[in-house]
């Protein structure tokens, strides 16, 4: 059934997140019963799954029902508000980071990067207002949007997946981001230690050079796999096995920096064991690193799996 | 635009009473499916995106138990009234039938 679990794909994109899977589970159960219902004695078809789907109506609608009551934006306007609330943030930041970029390569750097930080969210803020604004005058005007009754299954594509949690898909964004930015010099973080306290200088030791150019291009295939993920709203098993394989090249990065350290040069007044808790800290982080890659990957293979069931 | 507003009013009164009609369905075990068809039979229809989230709530607050069973080769999870939804489905039952009774009386009158 094809087409149910598109739907429930669909379905699972809105949901509250704390009981997504056993909703899910309970809907699917309740689907698929009612597309034998509808086939009777033939053998169940796309044709029924889509007489069953266009009688329960917009994926998003039937995902409202399972939130609770909001204050501001109640539990029917409440999906959509998200979804245009993320489709404008993406939008404005993209406008953003196109006009700064227009400004670097016309006069250069002209702000520091904390003010070019602070001049994005500022913008992204009152997007997020301005949206606010919008949809909770529509909630208390008391405004049907009528645009739900007009879906039918044809919309849906017959695909196999799993739904994304948009959360998820945006931690990893901004972590990867912010690597590429530091691993490029543009975010040096070195330079956020006061001076008054700055009696050592940390810099990366020379094991990491070799590893230049293959982590630009792993860690800007990670960003890109992910955004597209996060705009198709869809894990496919294409995109799971490309988390594989990004996945076990991470690993691999990851475990020879360990094996072929040293991984920090420290140099000036570092104390006793300064130079010690440097390293450390850092075989913290990479260790931490490849744990949360480890779990990805294992996150990826049991929707492989699932989606190949 | 009349309709509109006599729509709102009915869905306004059946609110009410969907509660009250899911919980005397289920003095029996159900699951939403079957729940949905028996509540059909009886001329009351309630849509899933309505029905199913309900359930949901009502066994979260305590009044249905659930356990998830095989049947006719198929998962499904199955509800009935817990002994806590017993006793607050009778109250309920009771005030519905006084509350029947006076708005039957004054709807009646003159």
């Amino acid at each position: 059934m094809r087409l149910v679990e598109s739907y429930l794909n669909e379905v699972g994109r809105y949901l509250p997140g704390s009981d997504d899977n056993d909703i899910l589970r309970e809907l699917r159960a309740s689907l698929e019963e009612q597309v034998y219902d509808a086939a009777g004695d033939a053998t169940p078809g796309p044709q029924h799954e889509k007489t069953v789907l266009n009688r329960l109506g917009h994926p998003m609608k039937v995902a409202s029902g399972y939130r609770g009551q909001r204050y501001l934006i109640g539990p029917e306007l409440f999906p959509i508000f998200i979804q245009t609330l993320k489709t404008v943030l993406v939008v404005v930041a993209v406008i953003q980071l196109a006009l700064m970029l227009t400004g670097y390569v016309a006069s250069g750097w002209t702000t520091s990067v904390k003010g070019l930080a602070s001049g994005l969210f500022g913008t992204l803020l009152w997007a997020t207002v301005v949206v606010l604004v919008v949809f909770a005058v529509t909630e208390y005007s008391g405004e049907r949007l009528n645009w739900y009754d007009g879906w039918t299954a044809d919309s849906l594509r017959p695909t196999r997946g799993a739904s994304v949690k948009g959360s998820n898909l945006v931690t990893n964004l901004v972590s990867e981001g912010v690597f590429l930015l530091w691993w490029n010099d543009v975010l040096p973080f070195h330079d956020w230690i006061p001076g008054a306290i700055k009696t050592f200088d940390v810099a990366l030791g020379s094991v990491w050079e070799p590893l230049f150019w293959p982590l630009n291009l792993l860690f800007g295939a990670w960003f890109v796999l992910h955004a597209w993920v996060l705009i198709r709203g869809l894990w496919q098993p294409a995109t799971l096995y490309t988390e594989l394989a990004l996945g076990a090249l991470g690993i691999a990065a990851g475990g020879w920096l360990l094996l072929h350290g040293p991984l920090l040069s420290v140099s000036g007044d570092v104390g006793a064991d300064g130079e010690l808790i440097a390293h450390r800290v850092m075989l913290t982080i990479i260790g931490g690193a490849l744990v949360i890659t480890a779990w990805d990957m294992l996150v990826a293979w049991r929707r492989l799996r699932r989606a190949a069931s | 635009m009349e309709r509109e507003a006599l729509d709102k009013l009915r869905l306004e009164m059946r609110r009410g009473s969907i509660v009250l009609a899911v919980l005397a369905q289920l003095r029996d075990e159900h699951y939403a499916y079957s729940l949905r068809k028996s509540l059909l039979e009886r001329d009351i229809s309630i849509d899933e995106g309505t029905l199913y989230p309900l359930v949901r709530r009502l066994e979260k607050q305590g009044l249905l138990t659930s356990e998830w069973r095989e049947e006719e080769k198929r998962n499904k999870r199955f509800y009935r009234l817990s002994d806590h939804g017993r006793t607050v489905f009778e109250q309920l039952r009771k005030d519905w039938e006084e509350l029947n009774h006076s708005v039957r009386t004054l709807v009646q009158e003159k």
